[in-house]
């Protein structure tokens, strides 16, 4: 196509959808060159009227930002991307493996190393000593199933080491547990075999009820790092729109964020199913509390296609700062009931309490109860 | 000097990508809120099923991710970078998929928010019929006039993806036109 045809035939498809030209009239227009411009014309119109009517679904567009998260924290990341670690900063996998090994020599040599370091923090010199020798024995793990029990452990540990921070008010080192606890997850989510996802339901549904308690008694700033990590194990495997929703897995979860915000656990089970983590329908709730915005609104905006962060940013200065900004009081936490929903407990599922940490002060002055309900 | 928006579009994506380059994931989440609805149409006509469209949109951004520091702030737009792994992965699916499976009608390829149902199911069908067209030409020629005429893209930016001069993407967006009318005139008179 010579350079003049191709302008022509561009100025035609303005025309056409910018002034309500018709092909006939571009074609007339340009008599001169009719014939080699109206295939061109029309096969280029094809296109660009299709183009409006092709875009991803809701659903998908729910779900996948949420999976691709997940995926993200499984992946191998940039070398600029990946954190240095303060002990073992620069050193390769297989250095990392190598001192891994010696460490549990060592260990086995020393019982009470290992045990100390076994209930290391972040934060704490022993906490990377934990983790190298957690790493060693994900790397011994034949069996893919002893891999997944291994990791859900250590996750469980990470939440248990978040609980004692939270505790501490140590709101970085509380992100940089629930960060490790995330990567374990992502790893089981993509590890587990279909035999044992009944047991790894039951695990992760236990999970994420403490990760609902942690929400609660969370310094602010740590509260994202809680909800991203609630996604990341509410996640449903492999959903699709039209697929049946099984929310079995979640409902204790559930039920706990229906309490703590006052509305019907039906709401939040009909977001999931919509395609939405657990951890994100808590951000939209709570970012409803805090700006006033109803949350159908704040939901709209993400379907809409704007980031949470970008939510956020504008919530808050709409809404005037947020409630629980660092240096004021946080909410009371309203621990999740420990009985189950109202729609009965799910089979396979624990009835063990969320963490009791202690928490932030009462409401503060003149902020009360009703005030943390979302507007419908 | 004010700044265009079309600047600040350009800088807010400067700045997402310094951030996403030193690992924040959050910011890499926004770029792709940015840049889903593209790509996912980008592809979708390539391979005319929503679920592999969907499947390798996600794809084209985990490898994204995972490939982000090769990728230079001063090179090639970003959005050209997605493109060109969005490509690869399609080229690689359809050597994988041969024959390639009918493209779908039904209402749920198509954003029906301001149509009828008669109105989507129609303009499915034409959507069906637009792919199935596509697939007689080769993968360069299907490239460059879905860039052109979906993405809006300018024949530069174009040439720059498919590594070629612009009067290049100029010739194949000529033949490459001509074969789709070709192919949709035929596929019009045998449904007559």
């Amino acid at each position: 196509m010579n350079k003049a045809l191709d302008t022509i035939l561009e100025e035609c498809l303005e025309r056409i959808e910018q002034q309500g030209w018709t092909v006939e009239d571009c074609l007339a227009h340009y008599a001169a060159q009719r014939a080699e411009l109206e295939p061109l014309l029309r096969a280029a119109l094809v296109l660009r009227q299709a183009r409006v009517h092709v875009r991803p679904s809701e659903a998908f567009r729910a779900q996948s930002a949420a999976r691709l998260r997940m995926r993200l924290l499984a992946a191998r990341r940039s070398p600029q991307a990946r954190p240095v670690r303060p002990a073992f900063g620069g050193m390769r996998l297989w250095r990392l493996a190598a001192v891994g090994l010696l460490v549990i020599a060592l260990a086995l040599a020393s019982g009470g190393l290992a045990y100390a370091a076994d209930g290391a923090a972040p934060g704490d010199a022993l906490y990377t000593l934990d983790r190298a020798l957690e790493q060693a024995q994900l790397r011994f793990a034949v069996r893919s199933t002893h891999a997944v029990e291994l990791r859900l452990r250590f996750a469980s540990e990470r939440l248990d080491e978040a609980a004692r921070l939270v505790a501490a008010g140590d709101a970085a080192h509380v992100q940089q547990a629930l960060a490790d606890y995330a990567a374990l997850i992502a790893g089981v989510r993509q590890g587990a075999e279909p035999t044992a996802s009944v047991a790894v339901g039951t695990a992760l549904g236990d999970q994420q009820v403490r990760l609902v308690g942690l929400l609660l008694s969370a310094p602010p700033e740590a509260r994202p790092s809680i909800e991203e990590a609630l996604d990341i194990s509410s996640l449903p495997n492999a959903a699709r729109a039209g697929a049946p929703c099984d929310a079995t897995q979640v409902q204790p979860a559930l039920t706990a964020l229906a309490q703590r915000y006052g509305v019907p656990y039906e709401d939040l089970l009909a977001r999931f199913c919509a395609g939405y983590g657990v951890g994100t329908i808590s951000r939209a709730y709570r970012l409803s509390v805090e700006s006033g915005v109803p949350v159908d609104e704040v939901f709209a905006r993400h379907e809409a296609g704007q980031s949470w962060g970008a939510i956020q940013q504008e919530l808050r200065e709409k809404g005037g700062p947020p409630q629980d900004a660092p240096g004021k009081p946080a909410e009371t936490p309203q621990p999740p009931d420990e009985t189950p929903g109202k729609s009965g407990e799910a089979p396979g599922q624990s009835n063990r309490p969320p963490d009791r940490t202690p928490g932030p002060p009462e409401n503060p002055p003149g902020q009360s109860r009703d005030k943390d309900k979302p507007r419908p | 000097m004010t700044a265009s928006p079309g600047n600040e579009i350009e800088n807010d994506e400067h700045g997402l990508l310094k951030r996403a380059l030193n690992g924040d994931a959050e910011a890499f989440g926004d770029l792709y809120l940015r840049y889903l609805d593209p790509i996912y149409r980008y592809i979708y006509f390539r391979v005319g099923s929503q679920e592999e469209a969907e499947d390798l949109t996600e794809e084209v951004f985990a490898r994204a991710w995972e490939a982000l520091s090769t990728f230079t702030l001063r090179g090639q737009p970003f959005t050209s970078w997605l493109y060109r792994i969005a490509h690869n992965l399609v080229v690689d699916y359809r050597r994988r998929q041969r024959p390639l499976p009918m493209p779908e009608e039904g209402l749920r390829t198509i954003a029906a928010q301001t149509l009828s149902p008669e109105e989507a199911l129609a303009q499915s069908q034409e959507v069906a019929v637009l792919i199935a067209a596509l697939r007689e030409l080769d993968d360069e020629e299907q490239q460059v006039i879905l860039l052109r005429f979906v993405q809006d893209l300018s024949h530069s930016e174009v040439a720059a993806i498919i590594g070629k001069s612009e009067g290049a993407s100029r010739v194949i967006q000529h033949r490459a036109l001509t074969k789709l009318q070709r192919a949709l005139n035929s596929r019009k008179m045998s449904h007559e």
